[in-house]
């Protein structure tokens, strides 16, 4: 399943590892942020089994099936937040599209 | 020593109001190459791609050509450490505005950046290089107060001469690129550079008033590992040009991580336009991920990624450095809206050896302002060195 990006066909697979490879690695797991050292707020995204144990089971941050509901897509929006994440330098629309996609295919540890 | 007072106790000011209300990296400038007549970083600094712990030629530039004047001497030279010993410390008191667009308005935050304290013992041709110390954040974390206490590098170096060959294996980042010294540039965010993603590592080379290479294999840290994970292998080579006042440069790097691959190769450039006093460098990279597949993951097309840097840097008169850039991060050529810009702008004011003065400005735009407003990020920071 692929997501579609304001400039044409987005094929990049709806995969947890995919997108924790490509986005949530490069800026989220920063030495001040969700890395190991730092863990902000409790949540790791550094490793893949870290960062799935850490969207999944906290509370409301991710709800399989319901991006509506998933509070991760509101702080990545920066809708009704106070500071969107990341904090320095919002995703772009099309990762986040992605991040929405694999939420509504079941948020699956894939 | 009057003249000296004022500067001491707005550092001082500085350094207790940061420390109370909440650290970066102990890297160089590399706009001072050829811009101050050194050809080498490692003509200032013991390293041997530059950064860390400044030499005793290091020390005199830094009081005689780079600053507005005074002592560069560990203790402002009040006290002359032997030979076998060179210690030093960096402390950056930083304050941040960050406008990201949020509900609540722009953050503001004051908080050390950086609190080094650098010692090096030397015994014939061997060296013991450390730096301790305390890692800063904008933002309060709830983690625990150990986790603040780092070592950016440790390393034992075998160095006959600044000149020559060279070999050290400890916790440092390998040379590759321009080595920028702001961390949120997307040559080191997005190549493996960031913030405290040093690797552990053997690295050898030969460096020349002509030419230096540096070849590094690493893996990552084995106790507090930050971002990439990858072990493999860099290389770079850069060669002086134009009677010293230029340079080009290549670099390239294989990081193998349990996730993904990741293979980079770039060069880079620089030339100082010596009657203008002004400073070009350049960076280009691109870097190939492969994604591993696992058992529920059957993999996806490799990806083709492109980080630029291109900046110019103007040196108005002895203890001024004025610059601005652009940088870009496409984190997937082949899909549109996911490519970052950021232009920047940045003085910084050595108005006496051992302190400076910088504001750094950054507006990064994502998507080609598809992805919304730029974001505009102002920091003002005071930098002190022993």
């Amino acid at each position: 399943m692929s997501a579609m990006s304001c400039g044409g066909i987005d094929d990049r697979p709806a995969s947890f590892r995919y997108i924790h490879a490509t986005i949530l690695i490069p800026n989220c797991a920063t030495s001040g942020c969700h890395s190991k050292l730092t863990a902000a707020f409790g949540i790791r995204l550094d490793t893949p089994e870290a960062a799935y144990s850490s969207l999944v089971a906290t509370a409301g941050l991710v709800v399989p099936n319901q991006p509506d509901r998933s509070r991760l897509l509101y702080l990545l929006r920066g809708d009704e937040v106070a500071i969107p994440m990341p904090p320095n330098q919002v995703l772009p629309d099309v990762d986040i599209e992605l991040i929405e996609l694999w939420i509504l295919d079941g948020a699956m540890n894939n | 020593m009057r003249k000296l007072a004022l500067p001491i106790v707005v550092a001082v000011v500085i350094a207790v109001v940061t420390t109370v209300t909440g650290s970066a990296t102990a890297w160089a400038y590399p706009q001072f190459q050829y811009s101050t007549g050194a050809v080498r970083c490692n003509q200032c600094h013991y390293a041997p791609a530059g950064g860390g712990l400044i030499n005793n030629y290091g020390r005199d530039e830094a009081g005689d050509t780079i600053s507005m004047g005074g002592d560069g001497a560990f203790l402002h030279g009040a006290w002359d450490p032997p030979k076998w010993l060179a210690i030093g410390a960096d402390y950056r008191g930083a304050a941040l505005i960050n406008d990201v667009g949020a509900t609540d308005g722009a953050e503001f935050a004051v908080f050390p950046m950086q609190a080094d304290l650098y010692t090096r013992l030397a015994v014939s041709d061997f060296s013991l290089n450390l730096t301790v110390g305390y890692r800063g954040s904008p933002r309060q974390r709830d983690t625990t107060p150990f986790s603040y206490a780092i070592s950016r590098e440790h390393y034992l170096m075998w160095r006959p001469k600044s000149q020559g060959p060279y070999v050290r294996a400890g916790r440092f980042f390998a040379p590759f690129g321009l080595r920028l010294a702001e961390h949120p540039s997307f040559t080191r965010r997005y190549t493996g550079f960031n913030t405290l993603e040093e690797t552990y590592g053997v690295s050898g080379g030969m460096v020349t008033n002509d030419w230096e290479v540096h070849g590094t294999v690493f893996m990552p840290d084995f106790l507090r590992p930050v971002g990439q994970k990858g072990k493999g292998a860099a290389v770079f080579f850069e060669q002086r040009i134009l009677d010293g006042k230029a340079s080009w440069g290549a670099q390239a790097r294989a990081s193998l991580a349990k996730i993904d691959g990741r293979y980079t190769g770039g060069v880079i450039g620089k030339y100082y336009l010596e009657g203008a006093n002004l400073l070009f460098m350049a960076e280009i990279d691109v870097t190939r991920q492969t994604i591993r597949p696992n058992g529920t993951f059957t993999g996806a097309a490799p990806i083709n990624q492109l980080v630029t840097h291109a900046s110019t840097t103007w040196f108005p008169m002895q203890g001024l450095m004025v610059g601005g850039g652009w940088e870009r991060y496409d984190q997937d050529l082949s899909i549109k809206g996911v490519a970052r810009d950021a232009f920047t702008a940045q003085a910084n004011w050595f108005f006496h050896a051992h302190f400076e003065l910088m504001l750094y400005t950054r507006m990064p735009i994502v998507g080609a302002g598809t992805g919304g407003a730029p974001a505009r990020v102002a920091m003002l920071q005071l930098h002190y060195y022993l």
